[in-house]
């Protein structure tokens, strides 16, 4: 290791570092400051769409309306979805993937550094037309995140338009960020970095990867034809003019399922990383996890109209895909069948990621759990565009892929900081994140099946009690993500210095450099440590 | 948009009102429902949840042993197994015999729901914004059911009641153990009709006709509600049936027929001005209040204001037509079916005499009556 | 042992990918010696069979159901 350091700073010596002031950032080609922004901006998003959660929650405190109109209500639930889709969890995995991709195979940057800098610098342009609908006359979308037409099309405010072409921007955005990834995993690995070696994060987003370029597409075309609809007369989704709404939505959800994938995937890829370095055993089954991440892969693009039991399908429709839906639930065991494999017989210690780690585990598998139910079509006629659903997929989202995220920005923060965290307030972060994300989204399971409809400002009064607990766990959760924030410029800015090795634990190339890691680094191709070989 | 603080605070103090009434009220699941099919839906709910809830319990049990035993501060040693193909094939293989298990009964459920045929009764549900209107086909009886909670709760001026926002001015009379038979479709955008007591929740969808079917057992009232985003008052528009016995359903159609006569000879009078205000301003808060507001000013960008506007300040035809024919391409609907001609011509009376627009004249009933006669018995468009 | 997977073996690695459980002596294998276009086209092949095979699942039980 330490050999490695010496020829790094000695390789790195002569070239340049990075440019003065805000230069810098504009022009940057370095995939650690596309990273680093990446990660600011999705951070940015988290806090712009968590303030849109607190707002419905408020509203949502109790029955009656109190602080927002339904129309402005409706715009809240539609941009809090689309903001956290699009804004907060998928930037924060390009940026994870910025940083840690060329550090793990041994690559010098990513494939294509221009293009990467393109595809950030697409996304600020993009949320702020999106946001900035909120200001127009008839205001922002508020025709949900799945945008169903014709209520998004012949039925939408003028600023429609504007989010049509935002989506555009973050689909070209996302491609480019895919076909980056995948050329730097294929291309650029060290020598002796086979795909057999590669690190499980590297894996899943590879496979991510393919599934962005394969259904983001499908997302340019659906907005297209709405574009079509509203301004061209064409009639796609107007059954009076000879088209059919429900096709708007197997579109959609052709790309809407695999999408949900898209903000999973990368997530088993970091929980794969870290639950071998605490339990400092290697991960159990690395095969089986890579075949389980292809297989949901696969699967996902045989389930959405599973999105889509009460709209009349076919019995023949509705059992072809309740059966391959439930399928699912096969892979996604093996996973954590397998992490819990890895602890089993190790040596675990609790640092703040590895806590944020085991509460995925536990937390992704409950919205698993709900998952699986909604899979049963003749019950899903209860359950569907209701709280329960709510539920289902906010468990598998906040303690599921932004959880993910948290724990590998814990994980990797000694790599890019240069020092450690301050556990206790790791720790704070953690139990306050724990406590409140569960008394959030476990009542919303409990209103869902007492029959509270999603997407609703006001409610009767049975829903009441239930409601109440969830914003106070709302707020609970939202304010205690300020630690967060604090934690992280805590250790920008200072903090016990980090090792080239942060976590004892922890293997791989990342881990032989030093931390902080270097601005250049794998000028040259490394040679792989003993562990690797 | 937002409204003042003095107000939330004023909420704040209702809060005592409504949670003694509903404190015991802690729902948590499902219900079992009044028919045969949700009854089996119930059990299916039942059954994955249990079988759920072992997986955990043996899942997290093995997952808090290993993080309570094998733990470093405990002076585990790692071991360095990292792979058992045929544990993992095993534990592979008993998920998908679960799974098989649970797709049999599930798959029986579904068959049984979709088998729509030999229906005694056809009830055609169409979803409006925001709204429902029931057609009994072979009774030759409409009406709309339109959410009847005075707007005063919903502002938190006044106590909510019971069945705050479940309430409606005309429930949906269905004889219980009749077999009846939805058809479903929607006038504008996707509603979804949910009455989670009879397990039925299809989309309304426009231009198509989708079709649901049930059996009611237990006589009684069941309440639901749009399930579908269908924009602004989507949470206000709830669906409400009253299950009676077939001999009370009988008599309830007569009279229903009957009211409608009374309700078309009445168009034939002489109204005055205040008449007609009064009965319009009813007709206006409950059928066009949701868009142009109380105060008829509307929102600006979505719904223009009828305060001082051309249309209603200007040419009574234009203002008549706009109103029974709506304006397409916008959310502004055709009324000509969804109101009698009275309350067609009092609600337009009343947007031409209210809030400071002040024309003085009546449009009468008997010439709305006259407009409307060549559409009378056609499909609406 | 030859190097190139013959075709079962190909097969047999495809369909665990499916099953999303492998050895790491085949995954090893597969990645030595195979080429991956093989298994893209075995992959491609098995997807639409699988999507078939749930197409026939789907009829049988509707046939048992007598519709």
């Amino acid at each position: 290791m330490s050999t490695l350091d010496t020829t790094m700073a000695t390789e790195t010596g002569g070239h340049h570092g990075p440019a003065k002031g805000i230069g810098r950032w504009l022009f940057t080609t370095n995939h650690k400051d596309i990273g680093s922004m990446y990660l600011w901006f999705s951070l940015l998003m988290f806090f712009l769409g968590g303030c849109m959660a607190l707002m419905i929650r408020a509203e949502l405190f109790q029955p009656g309306l109190q602080l927002v109109e339904p129309g402005f209500f409706n715009q809240m639930t539609t941009m809090h979805g689309l903001i956290m889709v699009f804004g907060a969890v998928m930037p924060a995995f390009v940026g994870l993937a910025n940083w840690m991709v060329p550090m793990m195979i041994g690559a010098p940057d990513m494939a294509l550094p221009r293009m990467n800098n393109w595809s950030f610098w697409i996304l600020p342009f993009a949320f702020a037309m999106l946001v900035s609908t909120l200001f127009m006359d008839g205001g922002a979308p508020n025709f949900g995140w799945t945008f169903y037409a014709p209520l998004s099309t012949t039925y939408a405010p003028p600023s429609v338009t504007y989010f049509i072409f935002a989506v555009h921007m973050m689909g070209i955005s996302s491609i480019m960020g895919a076909i980056n990834i995948i050329a730097t995993i294929l291309n650029m690995r060290a020598p002796g970095m086979t795909m057999m070696k590669l690190p499980l994060f590297c894996w899943t987003w590879l496979i991510t990867a393919f599934l962005l370029i394969a259904v983001m597409p499908v997302l340019a075309g659906v907005v297209t034809m709405m574009l079509m609809d509203i301004h061209f007369g064409t009639s796609f989704f107007d059954a009076a003019g000879g088209g059919d709404p429900v096709l708007f939505q197997h579109v959609f959800w052709f790309f809407g399922h695999p999408e949900v994938y898209i903000m999973i995937l990368p997530a088993f890829g970091i929980i794969s990383q870290i639950i071998p370095t605490f339990a400092r055993k290697r991960l159990f089954g690395y095969a089986s996890m890579v075949y389980a991440t292809a297989s949901i892969a696969i699967l996902s693009f045989l389930v959405w109209a599973h999105h889509m039991f009460t709209v009349g399908l076919p019995l023949a429709g509705e059992l072809f895909f309740m059966f391959a839906t439930m399928l699912i639930a096969v892979p996604t065991g093996v996973k954590v069948f397998n992490w819990v494999a890895t602890m089993f017989r190790g040596s675990m210690t609790f640092e703040t990621p590895m806590l944020f780690a085991l509460a995925f585990v536990v937390l992704f598998t409950i919205g698993g759990f709900s998952g699986l139910m909604l899979a049963i079509a003749p019950v899903d006629f209860q359950y569907h565009d209701t709280y329960f659903v709510v539920a289902h997929f906010h468990y598998v989202l906040v303690p599921g892929a932004v959880f993910a995220i948290m724990a590998g920005v814990y994980y990797w923060l000694p790599k890019w900081t240069g020092h450690m965290l301050n556990e206790r307030m790791g720790r704070l972060h953690f139990w306050l994140s724990f406590i409140g994300v569960n008394v959030t989204f476990f009542p919303m399971h409990f209103i869902g099946l007492a029959g509270m409809p999603r997407r609703i400002p006001d409610y009767a009064l049975q829903f009441a009690d239930f409601n109440m607990v969830a914003t106070l766990g709302a707020f609970l959760f939202g304010f205690s993500q300020l630690v967060f924030l604090w934690n992280v410029i805590a250790c920008v800015r200072g903090g016990r210095k980090a090792e080239a090795r942060a976590w004892e634990g922890a293997e791989g190339l990342e881990w032989e450099v030093a931390s902080p890691a270097p601005y250049h680094t794998f000028a040259t191709p490394p040679k792989l440590p003993e562990s690797l070989r | 948009m937002v409204r003042t603080i003095i107000t939330t605070i004023g909420s704040g103090l209702g809060l005592t009102l409504y949670s003694t009434a509903t404190l015991a009220d802690w729902t948590v699941n499902l219900t079992p429902g009044v028919t045969d099919v949700s009854r089996s839906v119930f059990d299916l709910h039942m059954t994955i949840f249990w079988i759920c809830v072992a997986i955990a319990l043996v899942v997290f049990g093995v997952m808090f042993w290993s993080i309570f035993h094998h733990r470093k501060s405990r002076g585990a040693q790692a071991h360095h197994f990292h792979e058992n193909t045929l544990v993992e094939v095993i534990w592979t293989l008993i998920p998908i015999v679960i799974l098989v298990a649970m797709a049999i009964p599930a798959t029986a459920t579904l068959v049984d729901m979709y088998d729509t045929d030999e229906a005694e009764l056809d009830i055609q549900i169409t979803g409006y914004q925001w709204k429902w209107r029931y057609d009994y086909l072979d009774h030759d009886l409409t009406f709309f059911s339109n959410l009847s909670t005075p707007r005063e709760q919903i502002s938190n001026e006044a106590d909510k009641q019971e069945h705050y926002l479940l309430e409606v001015d005309r429930h949906l009379v269905l004889p219980v153990d009749t077999r009846i038979r939805f058809l479903l479709t929607s006038n504008d955008v996707i509603h979804s009709w949910w009455v989670p007591a009879l397990a039925v929740k299809k989309d309304a969808i426009p231009g198509f006709i989708n079709d649901a079917w049930t059996v009611i057992n237990e006589p009684g009232i069941y309440r639901g509600q749009c399930a579908e985003l269908c924009g602004k008052d989507h949470g206000f528009m709830p669906v409400v049936v009253e299950a009676v016995s077939r001999a009370e359903f009988q008599q309830w159609l007569a009279d229903a027929r009957a009211a409608e006569q009374a309700e078309a000879a009445a168009a034939e009078r002489v109204w005055t001005l205040d008449e007609l205000m009064q009965q319009g301003e009813q007709v206006y808060l409950r059928a066009c209040a949701a868009c142009h507001l109380p105060n008829g000013e509307g929102v600006p960008g979505a719904f223009p204001a009828l305060k001082g506007s051309a249309i209603t300040l200007g040419d009574v035809g234009a203002h008549i037509d706009i109103v029974l024919n709506g304006k397409s391409g916008t959310a502004m609907q055709a009324f000509r079916d969804q109101l009698s001609a009275t309350e067609l011509a009092a609600v337009i009376t009343y947007e031409r005499n209210a809030w400071g627009n002040s024309l003085g004249e009546a449009v009468s009933p008997a010439q709305i009556a006259r407009l409307l006669q060549p559409a009378t018995g056609e499909a609406e468009q | 042992m030859s190097d190139q997977p013959n075709f079962w073996q190909t097969l047999l690695s495809v369909l665990s990918s499916f099953f999303g459980v492998q050895s790491e002596r085949n995954r090893e294998r597969d990645f030595r010696h195979g080429r991956p276009i093989h298994y893209i086209l075995t992959g491609l092949l098995m997807a639409t069979l699988f999507v078939l095979g749930v197409i026939l699942l789907v009829r049988w039980a509707l046939s048992l159901a007598g519709i």
